[in-house]
């Protein structure tokens, strides 16, 4: 009965998708990030994921990101497809698309509410909340130790280009989608052909400002992309674009931030420099996407997910989530 | 052209400006003095896309890239060095310098100019310079009176020390803090400041989680301390020179240093009396970079003088960490 409903609470939120609320994407950029999110939410997807054994929790607390608007759709599902009533707290003065997700929810008979009271929490007998490091902390140190808490603190993701790759708009997709603020955005291009990704990308990026416009960028981040720009152009180059820019860096200048609709391009002798570039932090990646070839070798830093370029903003709802088996977690 | 004759040329500028007879144009120094830096300094060269006439031309220098590479003409490590605090991110940006003569003789000149009535009994909630010699704050208050008494240690304010020193003065002191020194100390009792002292605040609270407004930390320094007045100081490690001004008013730069605010996204000026991302052009940034490109966000007035906003808004980029961070930790919360 309530896979019936969350089948039936994501075809409605993909009819409606062009109602969303207004998130600081643009119209396109928040239609990217939603259908990317539903579309993993696929009829066996939703099967499987619900397979591992359990009683589910009566109640859930999700505490939903400000920048990844899209994230709580596959944790709402999974969680009311198990018969969990869900809180949905959101930042405050930021519902995100919250009172979107409800009202459809509502619409079909699902449990679902949202708040930005932080003390919803306080009693939950399961939370889950994404957050920088200290943030998880202080959630985790607040709670009963009954509660069963999945916290998931900062990650970062980088993009492999080897020689000869082609698929520089996949890899602009990727970029784009969340205007590259997701823990999932590449936040960094380690390739050993810079020369070859520069011939590319710029043309990339410029087809996908087209098609996705970039949102609303706040002015700390136009100046910190401008301060990377700089940078950039004393150590390597900076090729800045109308919505979208490319820099690139030397390794020793390579920087794990993200920045909206920018590339952070980092030339490395091989493979094997790429990979002791992220070794260090090896611990904090979410997602490595791979051009062409050469996955099996990214599959030893240890990252939950080594994808395709163009699938890094895609995640499939059956996996682990930043390497924790999440969904027999979603059960007693 | 050289460090010499432009150290000359700027102290005498200095000295000229506040008599009202400059002895050349801020422009003509300006573009020599960027021209001189852009020959000796390859970051400032990679900056330049074509030829400068005016100071509002010259290139910005990022405070960000000061913690990512070394710029300025100094290439040694002989001289003087100054770094930030690092409070907020934890790299520190570092200013070097090969002499401060320019930094320190336009330090006295405007804050003499500024506050003539000057206490020469200094309590300074900061770091002694003598042991904290990278930090430019110190470094400039030390160059105010050698009659000085200093109580943080490691980021640490005595109280008891500063209240002792407050209580032994029978004569005015010049109080100078950094706001958040100040608030810490105001949060025990503190004894009230002999007649005639000043209070001077400088600096905001970034990267603490302790935070209080300016109107609050001055109106509580204001009825606790009794100073004659409240000035407020505005400087940054990247900068040799300070703008002065008070809790009501806008802050003054001195004649060799000039304000800018420009639009974030692109960087272009904009008009007097708009709010934007504020740049630095300072004739004393002589072995730096003249131009400055800070991460605050003010409006520069048709006379010059500045009134600062606070950092540039929204949120800090850090990707999707900053997710629900900002946060339960901090006070914007989700």
């Amino acid at each position: 009965m309530s896979l019936e409903r969350v089948r039936a609470w994501r075809d409605r939120l993909r009819a409606d998708r062009d109602a969303a609320p207004d998130v600081g994407l643009s119209t396109q950029g928040r239609g990217l990030v939603i259908d990317d999110a539903l579309d993993s939410l696929t009829d066996d997807a939703l099967v499987e994921a619900l397979s591992p054994a359990g009683a589910p929790f009566e109640r859930a607390v999700v505490v939903a990101a400000r920048t990844v608007v899209s994230a709580p759709i596959e944790w709402l599902a999974l969680l009311l497809a198990r018969g969990t009533d869900v809180v949905l707290k959101h930042p405050a003065g930021a519902a995100g698309l919250a009172p979107w997700f409800v009202s459809h929810a509502e619409a079909v008979g699902l449990p679902l509410v949202a708040t930005e009271d932080r003390g919803a929490v306080n009693d939950a007998p399961l939370v889950v909340a994404m957050g920088d490091d200290n943030t998880i902390a202080t959630l985790r140190a607040s709670l009963y130790p009954t509660t069963r808490f999945l916290g998931f603190g900062s990650r970062f993701s980088v993009a492999w280009w080897s020689k000869g790759s082609t698929e520089a708009d996949a890899l602009a997709r990727d970029l784009a989608a969340h205007d590259g603020r997701g823990c999932m955005s590449p936040a960094m291009i380690l390739t050993d052909d810079p020369d070859g990704l520069l011939a590319l990308l710029p043309d990339a990026m410029a087809r996908a400002q087209a098609r996705w416009p970039r949102g609303e960028v706040s002015a700390i981040e136009h100046a910190t992309s401008r301060s990377r720009a700089v940078l950039a152009r004393a150590t390597g180059r900076a090729i800045v674009g109308e919505g979208w820019a490319i820099h690139r860096l030397p390794p020793a200048h390579a920087s794990k931030v993200s920045l909206p609709r920018a590339a952070q391009v980092i030339g490395v002798t091989d493979v094997d420099a790429a990979l002791a570039l992220v070794a260090k932090d090896a611990h904090r990646l979410s997602t490595i996407g791979v051009a062409s070839q050469g996955a099996a070798v990214w599959a030893t830093t240890g990252a939950p997910r080594v994808v395709a370029l163009g699938q890094m903003q895609r995640p499939v709802l059956v996996r682990r989530h930043d390497g924790v088996p999440h969904l027999t977690l979603l059960v007693r | 052209m050289s460090r010499e004759s432009l150290v000359a040329r700027v102290l005498a500028f200095q000295d000229g400006a506040l008599q009202g007879r400059p002895p050349e144009s801020f422009d003509a120094l300006a573009c020599d003095l960027h021209a001189w830096q852009a020959a000796h300094d390859p970051v400032i060269a990679s900056l330049v896309e074509g030829p400068v006439t005016t100071w509002s031309q010259i290139p910005a220098v990022p405070v960000d890239v000061f913690k990512q590479l070394r710029v300025g003409t100094v290439k040694d490590d002989k001289g003087v060095l100054f770094r930030t605090s690092g409070t907020t991110q934890g790299v520190r940006g570092v200013h070097r310098m090969r002499a401060t003569e320019a930094y320190d003789h336009g330090a006295v000149l405007w804050a003499r100019r500024f506050l003539p009535d000057m206490p020469k009994r200094i309590v300074a909630l900061l770091d002694d310079p003598r042991r904290a010699t990278d930090s430019s704050l110190s470094h400039m208050v030390g160059l105010f009176s050698d009659d000085a008494s200093w109580h943080v240690t490691d980021g640490r304010v005595d109280t008891e020390a500063a209240n002792a020193a407050v209580r032994a003065s029978d004569a005015p002191v010049f109080l100078c803090a950094t706001a958040f020194a100040l608030a810490i100390w105001l949060e025990g009792e503190v004894p009230r400041l002999p007649d005639g002292s000043i209070v001077m605040v400088t600096g905001g609270f970034k990267g603490r989680v302790v935070r209080l407004s300016d109107d609050d930390l001055y109106a509580d320094a204001m009825t606790r301390l009794g100073p004659k007045r409240i000035v407020t100081e505005y400087g940054m490690t990247e900068l040799s020179s300070q703008m002065w001004g008070s809790p009501e008013d806008a802050y003054r730069p001195p004649p060799w240093l000039k304000a800018l605010a420009v639009d974030p996204e692109s960087g272009a000026p904009l008009e007097p009396g708009t709010p934007g991302q504020l740049r630095f052009f300072d004739l004393a940034n002589i072995d730096g970079s003249l131009a400055i490109e800070t991460l605050d966000e003010g409006v520069v007035l048709g006379d010059g003088a500045v009134r600062l906003r606070g950092r540039l808004a929204g949120a800090p980029a850090r990707g999707c960490s900053l997710t629900v961070e900002d946060g339960w930790v901090g006070e914007d919360a989700p």
